[in-house]
């Protein structure tokens, strides 16, 4: 198991998570914020943190949010190339989005910080 | 902390960890505290203290520790079991949650800690500190003494065998399987309650509250002397609805005469936006849960109130006056009885325990040089640590000073060659204005200002930021939001 960030982050990029986040697994892209399933040690420290609710136990993700647990994983595999960084915090901002993420119409400005 | 800052000194040598599940690809699941991490090879959990090397979950923090610090027991939120006795408090790295208003940060996220702040310690070593110093009482406390199982379960042990009482500090965000090897060794436990509201215990500590509330009903059904605590955070937890609450946990799930403490909040790591908890909201807790009919409810981190004495809640005798972290015991028996009315008042006794002999006058033995401090604002304790540079055995003195009046004397405390010893001094009485210190000049001393119990203080005096008001702490800015 592991968690999964879904679409409620996308434009917000809160980051409370990163700030808890115990082993630096949570990776930023253009839009949003990327867990990596191989290094989340399954701690739950982030899911209650977000502000936006975006963050769900991969076992708990709401159906209409399924395909983010796929858009997690690939964001490292097929979308980039990090593999496993084994840390977010050297690898620094990505300019890059899964397809999935990329496609969704930008939200009001006034919805970001 | 990120894989990628690098290792720290205390971190490089892992010790082997009980709780541990093997799963396949070299991966361990950790079943210390109920997050249950699963753990890569080169990875660590939640508490960044326990790790997978090569396949197996060892300890990194196994007898690496903040300096011991001998305090009294109501340092830790226990009334009821021998008032006024001195412990020796063992703190460790490491958390298994990370409040957002935790008062020992600077150890709790082991991402803080310094190597120039570890001390290394043997369970023998801790035990013969407790023996040499005539320390009847060990004291688990601190950042927590969850994440510290292996040091704490064998030292434990060691020191049950020399007759020493091991007590336990902790927010207690544990395992059913690991309280039931504290059981056999740990004889008080003193359980922080952060609240009793389940959403939170999520979102402020980032733990979760059921595994809390049935690991101290664990303790107490085991016959263990249980005290909990709650800190009152302001507009918060300070409510009338958290004072129901906890004495309908107090009252149903444990017993009327477990001792329950509301804890007075200061602001500190990432909840500094906020003013200390009110005092009349406490005192109106206080009310509300005696009226519940809870026997025993006090005060923490408050100094100038009578509602951290002791009644009999039977014949209302004063059975124990407290000021800050000091007790007088008044009217109980050596058998935990009210002498009034002689009703059993939940209160353990230790026997045969002395109080240091004191002196009225400093020996002439050597010269010393004696350092003073002066209480201020909310700083009304002090950790002294002081070190025995030379040889041969030296005497450390200290003393209380008072406003025109004898105090109680210069109490000693023989330091070996070589020896760094670190003890608090409390504002005992309310005309005490401060603390005397005499060291030999073969010896050296540093004074460190304690806010509120069961802190343990990171900042020197005259060092760091210190805010002649009210505020000697650590100023945390966030490595990832840059401060917001």
């Amino acid at each position: 198991m592991t968690f999964v960030i879904a679409e409620p982050c996308v434009d917000i990029k809160d980051r409370a998570c990163v700030e808890v986040c115990p082993v630096d697994c949570i990776y930023e892209g253009e839009r949003t914020l990327y867990i990596h399933p191989d290094e989340c040690v399954d701690c739950s420290a982030c899911e209650p943190v977000c502000p936006v609710e975006a963050i769900f136990a991969e076992d708990d993700t709401p159906a209409e949010y399924a395909h983010y647990i796929a858009v997690n994983a690939d964001f490292f595999t097929e979308v980039t190339a990090l593999g496993t960084p084994g840390g977010a915090a050297n690898v620094g901002r990505i300019s890059a989005d899964h397809p999935v993420v990329a496609s969704l119409p930008n939200r009001p400005a006034a919805a970001s910080h | 902390m990120a894989q990628s800052e690098g290792m720290k000194k205390w971190q490089e040598k892992g010790y082997p960890a009980r709780l541990e599940e093997r799963l396949d690809d070299g991966v361990v699941r950790c079943h210390l505290s109920p997050r249950n991490c699963r753990i890569r090879p080169g990875q660590h959990g939640f508490c960044m203290v326990r790790a997978n090397r090569d396949g197996r979950l060892v300890s990194l923090n196994y007898g690496r520790s903040v300096h011991a610090t001998e305090e009294t027991i109501e340092t830790e939120a226990v009334f009821h079991f021998e008032p006024g006795a001195r412990i020796l408090s063992m703190g460790n790295i490491g958390c298994m949650l990370n409040c957002d208003y935790c008062h020992n940060w600077k150890t709790s996220q082991a991402r803080f800690v310094e190597d120039k702040d570890v001390y290394y310690y043997t369970p023998e070593e801790v035990v013969d500190i407790a023996v040499r110093h005539g320390i009847r009482v060990l004291s688990w406390t601190y950042n927590d003494p969850v994440v510290w199982h292996e040091f704490v379960v064998e030292t434990a042990r060691l020191a049950q065998q020399q007759g020493i009482t091991n007590l336990y500090k902790s927010a207690f965000f544990i395992s059913s399987e690991a309280i039931e090897e504290l059981i056999p060794v740990i004889d008080i436990f003193s359980i922080s309650i952060k609240s009793m509201d389940p959403k939170y215990y999520r979102k402020i500590t980032k733990g979760w509250i059921e595994p809390v509330l049935e690991g101290t009903e664990q303790v107490y059904k085991a016959g263990k002397h249980v005290e909990v605590s709650t800190l009152m955070v302001t507009d918060m937890t300070d409510d009338e609805k958290t004072a129901i609450a906890m004495a309908n946990f107090v009252g149903e799930r444990l017993g009327p005469e477990v001792p329950t403490h509301f804890v007075r909040f200061h602001p500190d790591y990432k909840m500094t936006d906020t003013i200390r908890t009110p005092v009349e909201r406490l005192e109106h807790a206080r009310k509300v849960a005696l009226g519940m009919g809870l026997q025993n409810v006090y005060l923490g981190n408050v100094y100038d109130t009578e509602s951290t004495n002791t009644w009999c809640h039977n014949c209302g005798e004063l059975l124990v006056t407290r000021y800050g972290l000091n007790a007088n015991v008044m009217g109980v028996s050596q058998a935990g009885r009210c002498t009034n009315c002689d009703t059993n008042v939940n209160m353990r006794r230790i026997q045969d325990i002395a109080p240091p002999p004191r002196t009225l006058t400093l020996p002439s033995d050597e010269a010393r040089d004696v350092a003073t401090f002066d209480w201020y604002g909310d700083v009304r304790a002090l950790h002294v640590q002081v070190q025995n540079q030379s040889s041969a055995p030296r005497t450390v003195f200290h003393r209380r000073n008072r406003s025109g009046q004898s105090d109680g004397g210069w109490a000693p405390i023989v330091l070996q060659p070589g020896e760094s010893y670190r003890f608090i001094a409390a504002k005992s009485t309310p005309d005490e204005v401060g603390v005397a210190v005499a060291v030999p000049k073969d010896c050296t001393s540093s004074l460190h200002q304690v806010f509120d119990r069961a802190h343990f203080p990171t900042q020197e005096v005259d060092a760091g930021t210190l805010n002649a008001d009210i505020t000697p702490l650590p100023l945390y800015v966030s490595p990832v939001q840059g401060g917001k």
